[in-house]
């Protein structure tokens, strides 16, 4: 099977400030594929980009094993897209919205969508324009499901949600994966609701793709070292000295709090049999420390960034 | 009877779900013959990933714990005393292990701790 | 049967159609308020004079009208598009240019409702006019060149609504700027080339659209209800 997003070398310039730099990225398919990054890292355009409705500058772009943009409304036909911002028109009603929408998909399904209404407790009849913040989320999602796609494409789609709200899309979304079997790619800044259902997670950040793994590595792969017996100032490199280098990769290095103290060290890429490095090279492993994924997630964000860089 | 699962633990879901259930079946919680949660069902009750619900059933009938039925469901095969014994000692092993990774970041040694297990127990059989 | 885009154009302009609606219903009526035979019978000529010299004053509405109500068409058409950013309709799996043509022809159709209220109004002022001798009533042919019109202002102006508005402005002052141009360049280029016939490039390019056969010329012909 085809994976269900494979994007390769996407570059995109806005002016001096913005960009998206060499995104390479694959969302295999059956698959919920997590994408993390700050606010401003570029998840919104890169999703756009993946729905063809930006052009990039460069870099090729399939989606369910079909190129976009050459072949975007077999795509679409089997594609459910949440936006950042809800996309309905806001003088039509609930109800008259769904006909709407339900006009141009061959799949739809109209008993999901009216078990989806009484699930979310929309009123076929309200105004769009008179829908509450959550609301308007549920139908977004209403509406995605009811087409039955075979990969649902979510862009933040509980940002600015209450706790309920969150909880009632986030389950729609994966009773409609175990019931269909589909794809899902869904981005987020909120690290600890992804981390509960995503099998993949990217990381953006600046424009970058920092990092590309199953959760389940990423999450075990971060780690804190307690480290003793390293001299100040010497690079995790450094110190391998002639055995080599080190096997994991150092994100940050936290001096000692006093003289005997262990220093901290974040690893990224850890694994248990590393511990019979560090004798090699003279140092004392003390203790290795489980990170939770927004921890390891804050992390890898800062060793990737310029030291002395503030972002919003 | 999945209370205790916690998406933040380094440990994978689906490794905590199945380890629970292994130990349900060792401790007598389970019987032989009774059913598990639908995947759909227990991925909604958790909010997690269905495949990661699959991935536990999947390995609990590759070790022998369970049947998957299709179409009818997963249900608890029986196994055999020595077996159940097995996982009830893996089990306590690796508290024991976790116990003693604990003490000895805070500089617990062996003998505090044997010291304050027998305490502990002293005091529950007194009472 | 539902055509949604039909729908959603409706919709968006129902209410601004209405009165459309009435104004193309009621001229007819009125611009035959000049009209009527007169207790004793005159002169042919006096009756057709009057005829004519009354329905002259209501003629330049009936294109202002058409070209009124496909301006108000073509903008209303991609009105909800705009402020989504036209998001949904990017998100809806048909090709582009199929969405833009049943867009398109939806406005089109809503164009019928004022034609055939003025074509109503047409017939009903008609027949209730009694007509002097070698005098003819043209309603059909009145509705007619109306939506034909208003299809004409819709179709030229439903591409420009789709832009943004920067494109639009781009347009539209992009072609102010050649029209002032080739007015100032006339003069010049007259005693430059003597011989050439038409050196007012703005003013021929008017023309050819503006008489038959330019598409414009819808406009400008004939509006009369009643003529001989």
């Amino acid at each position: 099977m085809s994976d269900a997003i494979e994007i390769t070398g996407l570059a995109w310039k806005a002016g001096q400030s913005f960009a998206l730099r060499d995104i390479t990225l694959r969302a295999p398919a059956a698959s919920i594929y997590g994408f993390l990054g700050p606010n401003g890292s570029g998840k919104t355009t890169t999703i756009r980009m993946l729905m063809g409705m930006m052009k990039p500058d460069r870099g090729n772009i399939r989606v369910l094993g079909m190129g976009v943009p050459q072949q975007m409304p077999q795509i679409l036909a089997r594609v459910g897209y949440v936006p950042e911002r809800p996309h309905v028109y806001p003088a039509l009603t609930v109800a008259e919205h769904v006909r709407y929408h339900a006009s141009f998909f061959p799949r739809w399904d109209a008993p999901t969508s009216r078990d989806l209404m009484v699930r979310f407790g929309l009123d076929p009849a309200q105004r769009i324009s008179r829908l509450s913040k959550g609301e308007a989320g549920k139908l977004l999602l209403l509406l995605t499901l009811s087409q039955r796609p075979d990969l649902l494409v979510l862009d933040e789609p509980t940002d600015g949600l209450d706790p309920v709200v969150r909880r009632d899309v986030l389950s729609a979304v994966l009773d409609y994966v175990g019931d269909a079997g589909a794809s899902v790619f869904i981005s987020s800044h909120l690290v600890h609701e992804l981390e509960r259902i995503c099998d993949w997670v990217g990381v953006l950040d600046g424009g970058s793709l920092v990092a590309e793994l199953p959760m389940q590595a990423f999450k075990n792969g971060i780690k804190r070292l307690r480290v003793a017996g390293a001299a100040a100032g010497e690079s995790a490199s450094g110190l391998a000295g002639d055995p080599g280098r080190a096997p994991f990769t150092l994100l940050t290095r936290e001096p000692a709090d006093a003289p005997a103290s262990p220093e901290t060290w974040i690893v990224r890429g850890w694994e248990d049999s590393m511990r019979a490095w560090f004798a090699g090279v003279g140092l004392e492993l003390r203790d290795v420390v489980d990170l939770d994924l927004e921890d390891g997630f804050v992390e890898l964000l800062r060793s990737s960034r310029p030291s002395g860089e503030a972002r919003s | 009877m999945f209370d205790d699962i916690d998406p933040r633990s380094p440990t994978p879901l689906y490794e905590q779900i199945a380890a629970r259930v292994r130990m349900a079946v060792a401790a007598g919680e389970l019987a032989a013959g009774d059913g598990l949660p639908s995947v759909r069902a227990l991925s909604h009750t958790l909010r997690i990933n269905p495949a990661t619900v699959v991935q536990a059933y999947r390995d609990l009938a590759l070790d022998g714990f369970v049947e998957i039925r299709h179409g009818q469901g997963t249900f608890v095969r029986e196994v055999a005393a020595p077996r159940r014994a097995d996982e009830r000692a893996a089990q306590a092993t690796e508290l024991v292990r976790q116990l003693l990774q604990s003490a000895a970041r805070v500089g617990i040694g062996v003998e505090e701790l044997t010291r304050a297990f027998r305490s502990q127990t002293g005091a529950e059989t007194r009472e | 049967m539902y055509e949604p885009l039909l729908f959603i154009h409706w919709k968006q302009v129902r209410i601004a159609l209405l009165p459309f609606a009435v104004a193309a219903f009621a001229l007819p009526l009125l611009s035959i308020q000049g009209l009527g035979a007169p207790p004793g019978a005159s002169g042919l000529a006096l009756d057709a004079y009057r005829a004519s010299a009354a329905l002259e004053i209501w003629l330049p509405l009936y294109p202002t009208l058409a070209a009124a109500l496909g301006v108000t068409l073509a903008l209303s058409a991609w009105n909800w598009d705009h402020q989504l950013k036209h998001v949904h309709a990017l998100s809806l799996p048909i090709p582009r240019w199929q969405y833009v043509l049943r867009k398109m022809a939806a406005g089109a159709a809503l164009a019928l409702v004022p034609a055939l209220a003025l074509w109503a109004g047409a017939l009903l002022a008609t027949a209730s006019v009694s007509l002097p001798e070698g005098l003819h009533a043209y309603p059909t042919q009145l509705a007619l060149r109306f939506l034909l019109a208003t299809l004409v202002a819709y179709a030229l102006l439903f591409a420009l609504a789709a832009g943004t508005v920067r494109t639009t402005t781009v347009v539209v002052l992009g072609l102010t700027v050649f029209v002032i141009l080739v007015g100032l360049l006339a003069a010049p280029l007259a005693t430059l080339f003597p011989t050439l016939d038409r050196v007012n490039l703005a003013q021929w390019l008017m023309e050819s659209l503006v008489e038959a056969p330019g598409p414009l010329e819808v406009f400008t012909g004939t509006w009369s209800l009643i003529d001989v």
